[in-house]
């Protein structure tokens, strides 16, 4: 029967060539597909593994790879537990090498620019034995002991310094405190992943461990023979770690989703582009092949009237035009095979390179099909096509046909879904807008709200600030010191951080310590470091710096206030945007929700006004009491105490950026 | 024991909306070692009478009977095996297939029967022997003439000893030389290896050496003739014992 299903597809020759052609193309096309999501994956794992030098395995705080970004002192390896982890590591198989890591972010600046960075700080050591064990074709520039390497992006957004000049960083340090350092610019380097191409820094890890005033790590990485062991090589560690200290660790390997995200995401993509492409082309495939196997059925009809009549069975019959459609699939298999690995060795000696998702620089295409990847994907693919292409040649030969379904049509479907979206649109009733008052008014009610604040006018206070967090509890004194809407804190307490000073003046925000030769520009995102931005700490001037829409009214705790949204009118406002309640009777702020740029609140301020300053002979309420509060963190908050608040008259070289290091 | 065995069978079709009534209360045997001709105009039954012999319909009333089976209590598995074991199958356009050789087109049905491929060969060139053709055991259809393709295709229908050999208008196709070679070939079967023949035809040629000619009018059973004897030339005999069955 073999033989006769192999004569009957060469009998018509012309229909077996366009059938094999059709489903040759197609696997063609998954073939060479498949090698290039295999090379993509391969690439991917290099560059997550080595180029990132995230190694294979990673050990972190229990939790660690979540709440890290948000909460890195409470999530961060101390000293002893990085011993611990290194000596485990060690002493199982497959060890090559360990190492500390740590990650965090904060703001560089060079020449006057600002921007934001996201900093690995690695020991040069290990990431030079790391990089030397890869098969990267263009290894990172190495890191130097005491140099920063930013990326070409956000050398960029710095006004391109020149290498060897200096850079200050500036963050919150691990007890949310703000401190900077300054360390040379030596190279460049890539992060590998656009989104965060323009904010990549590296730095040797004592130096970033200077920065955030710490000696604890995010993460020990370790380094494998080989990644297929990774998954095991975890297990094991973790499991020892286990017995160490319960529940204390949390062990990934490199494809974790919170490590190699770029992996992650773009094999999840690219598997699922490869399955619906793999889809489409096996419905065409089988679409074609029982198309064929449709007009076969319908050419042979004598044929298969006569074979009837002999006594085959229908299941027979159908088994010779399955063979034949075997065949064809088979034929066509060994073409696309045959081409498949012609093309894949015509890249190899073409030197083609191509740009790999999000991969900033150019790799050399080298598709990856195994042949028995290959031949799998085949086998797959024909006892699908043989499957599809029994069930049309028993049907076609005597099964019943199907009775056509009284199904929904889709046009119908998606007319009826439109009606009742439309339907509930329009049944949706319009929200009753109060009367709102102008804009000029409402200016004048938000002035009246900073005045109370200190927005305005020239005063003097000591603030405390007290910050709870997981991590621990802070309070720091400040002098503060306004005038019509500049402002100079100066550190009292703790000792350790006296001579630390913050001016703000024009909009513009300022910081300096002992033992940075200039201070350092803090742009509006900087003030958001800790729960109470530096920004809230004095003159903040609500009308000044933003535009108030009116919402309505509403109550909080019981006091009736006016809600009015105010959207930022200048890169220098603190916000993107605050929801802000204002007291009816006083017009003083009662509660601010602060906006992120999306429009989520994500921090809200409460305000009480105990204290009484004399403004024009006149005796007004002033703010006593500011309470912040983590939005999505209700555990972490910023108390700030507003005592000894009195009229002052500083002079204006108080706030002047050139008297500042000298004060 | 009859080998086919009609009982007041009527078969019905539904074309479209219209009722097409092909066999109308038939009663009908078939013995071992008839042979017997089907005539009749066309629309008549033949073909339908044939198709309910060879199992490859079923009446919609009256009772059929075959090898002592009543075929509707069959199921389409006993049918199959029916079919490839008791008959065998002789069509106006030979039906060979194109891509087979005469000895493949001549053993095709005995890949029903379980035999050692060289069994199969043995029997295929057994029976195109039987038919005068073991030279042409080589040649694919479209390099045979008519006669030798009829030929092909009694040796197939003969390959697996049938009981009954039921054929469709067997020399339709053929000219006189060949259809009286065909009608000897058929005779001499019949005659030797005691197989039974049914076929329909219209072919007086053929008709004049049948001992049984069954004539069928809207479906009716409407006369037959038992020929006693036939004349050297295969005329038909002056012995005939006619009578209506309807």
């Amino acid at each position: 029967m073999w033989a006769m299903a192999f004569r009957n597809l060469y009998r018509d020759q012309r229909r077996t060539l366009a059938t094999v052609v059709a489903v040759g193309a197609g696997l063609l096309a998954v073939l060479l597909f498949f090698g290039y999501i295999r090379f993509v994956e391969g690439s991917l794992a290099s560059v997550v593994i080595y180029r990132d030098a995230n190694a294979h395995v990673q050990v972190y705080r229990k939790d660690g790879p979540e709440q890290l970004a948000a909460t890195p002192a409470q999530y961060s390896l101390d000293r002893q537990e990085q011993r611990t982890v290194h000596e485990l590591a060690q002493s199982l198989p497959h060890f090559r090498r360990v190492s500390d890591q740590l990650v965090g972010v904060g703001m560089v600046n060079a020449g006057g620019h600002n921007a934001v960075f996201l900093a690995r700080g690695i020991d040069p050591a290990f990431e030079a034995e790391l990089q030397a064990d890869s098969r990267l074709a263009a290894p990172p520039a190495p890191l130097s002991r005491d140099g920063l390497l930013l990326t070409r992006q956000l050398q960029d957004l710095l006004g391109a310094p020149a290498k060897g000049s200096d850079v200050q960083l500036f963050g919150a340090s691990y007890v949310n405190r703000l401190n900077a350092i300054e360390a040379p610019l030596t190279g460049s380097f890539s992060t590998g992943i656009e989104a965060i191409e323009d904010k990549g820094l590296k730095a040797p890890l004592t130096l970033l461990q200077s920065l955030y005033d710490t000696d604890a790590v995010s993460r020990v990485v370790v380094q494998l023979d080989d990644r297929g062991n990774a998954a095991a090589y975890r297990d094991a560690l973790a499991a020892r770690l286990e017995r160490q200290a319960p529940g204390r660790y949390e062990v990934t390997t490199w494809n974790h989703p919170q490590i190699g995200q770029l992996y992650v995401s773009f094999m999840g993509f690219f598997n699922m582009v490869f399955a619906f492409t793999g889809t489409v082309v096996f419905v065409i495939s089988l679409t074609t092949i029982q198309h064929t196997v449709a007009m076969n059925v319908a050419d042979r009809t004598r044929e298969i009237g006569m074979l009837r009549a002999m006594g085959f069975s229908r299941r027979k019959i159908a088994g010779l035009f399955v063979r034949e459609s075997v065949l064809t699939t088979l034929i066509a298999a060994c073409v696309a095979l045959g081409l498949a690995y012609l093309v894949m060795y015509g890249i190899l000696l073409t030197h083609m390179q191509t740009q790999l998702p999000r991969i900033a620089e150019p790799v050399q295409l080298a598709l990856d099909l195994p042949l028995s990847w290959a031949l799998a994907t085949i086998v797959v693919a024909t006892l699908g096509i043989a499957l599809g292409a029994t069930v049309t040649a028993r049907k076609r030969i005597g099964g019943k046909v199907l009775a056509d379904g009284k199904s929904v049509p889709l046009t119908r479907l998606l007319t009826t879904t439109a009606c009742l979206v439309l339907t509930t649109l329009l049944t949706i009733g319009h929200a009753h807008a109060e009367d709102a008052p102008s804009e000029t008014v409402m200016r004048d009610w938000l002035r009246k709200a900073d005045l109370a604040r200190g927005g305005w006018g020239s005063y003097k206070w000591a603030l405390s600030i007290h910050t709870e967090d997981p991590a621990g509890a802070t309070t720091t004194t400040y002098d503060i010191a306004v005038r019509d809407g500049k402002a100079l804190a100066r550190t009292v307490e703790p000792k350790r951080y006296q001579g630390e000073k913050i001016l703000i003046a024009s909009r513009a925000m300022w910081y300096i310590k002992p033992g940075l030769r200039k201070p350092v520009s803090i742009s509006p995102q900087q003030r958001l470091v800790g729960e109470a931005a530096n920004g809230d700490i004095a003159a903040t001037q609500y009308a000044r710096d933003y535009t108030p829409l009116f919402v309505g009214s509403t109550q909080v705790n019981g006091v009736d206030c006016y809600k009015l949204k105010l959207n930022a009118a200048t890169p220098g406002a603190t916000y993107e945007g605050i929801v802000y309640y204002l007291d009816k009777r006083s017009l003083m702020g009662v509660k601010a929700d602060f906006l992120t740029a999306s429009g989520m609140v994500f921090k809200i301020a409460t305000f009480e006004y105990g204290n009484k300053v004399k403004v024009n002979g006149r005796e007004q309420p002033f703010v006593s009491s500011m309470k912040i509060v983590n939005a999505n963190f209700p555990d972490r908050y910023s108390q700030l105490q507003y005592v000894q608040v009195a009229p002052s008259n500083p002079p204006d070289s108080l706030f002047a950026l050139d008297t500042l290091m000298t004060m | 024991m009859n080998l086919v065995e009609f009982a007041s069978v009527t078969k019905r079709y539904q074309l479209g909306d219209v009722e097409v009534v092909a066999l109308n209360g038939v009663d009908f045997q078939i013995q071992p070692g008839d042979f017997v001709a089907i005539t009749g105009p066309s629309g008549s039954g033949k073909t339908t009478m044939l198709n309910l012999i060879g199992c490859l319909d079923a009446p919609s009333a009256g009772e059929l009977r075959v090898m002592g089976k009543t075929i509707e209590a069959l199921g389409e598995q006993a049918l199959d095996q029916l079919r490839s074991r008791t008959f065998g199958m002789i069509f106006q356009n030979f039906n060979l297939i194109p891509v087979l050789t005469a000895e493949e087109n001549v053993a095709l049905p005995l890949h029903l029967h379980n035999l050692s491929r060289q069994d199969m060969r043995q029997r295929a060139t057994e029976a195109l022997r039987a038919v005068d053709l073991e030279r042409f055991a080589t040649f694919r259809p479209d390099q045979l003439s008519g006669g030798q393709r009829q030929r092909v295709a009694i040796a197939r229908a003969l390959v697996t000893r049938p009981q009954l050999i039921l054929a469709d208008e067997p020399t339709a196709s053929l000219d006189t030389a060949n259809a009286l070679s065909l009608v000897e070939l058929m005779k001499r079967l019949n005659s030797e290896q005691g197989v039974t023949f049914v076929f329909s035809t219209h072919d007086d040629r053929l008709l004049r050496h049948v001992s049984r000619i069954v004539e069928l009018r809207d479906g009716k059973l409407t006369v037959t003739h038992e020929q006693t004897k036939r004349t050297e030339h295969g005329s038909p005999s002056s012995q005939t014992n006619r009578y209506e069955v309807m």
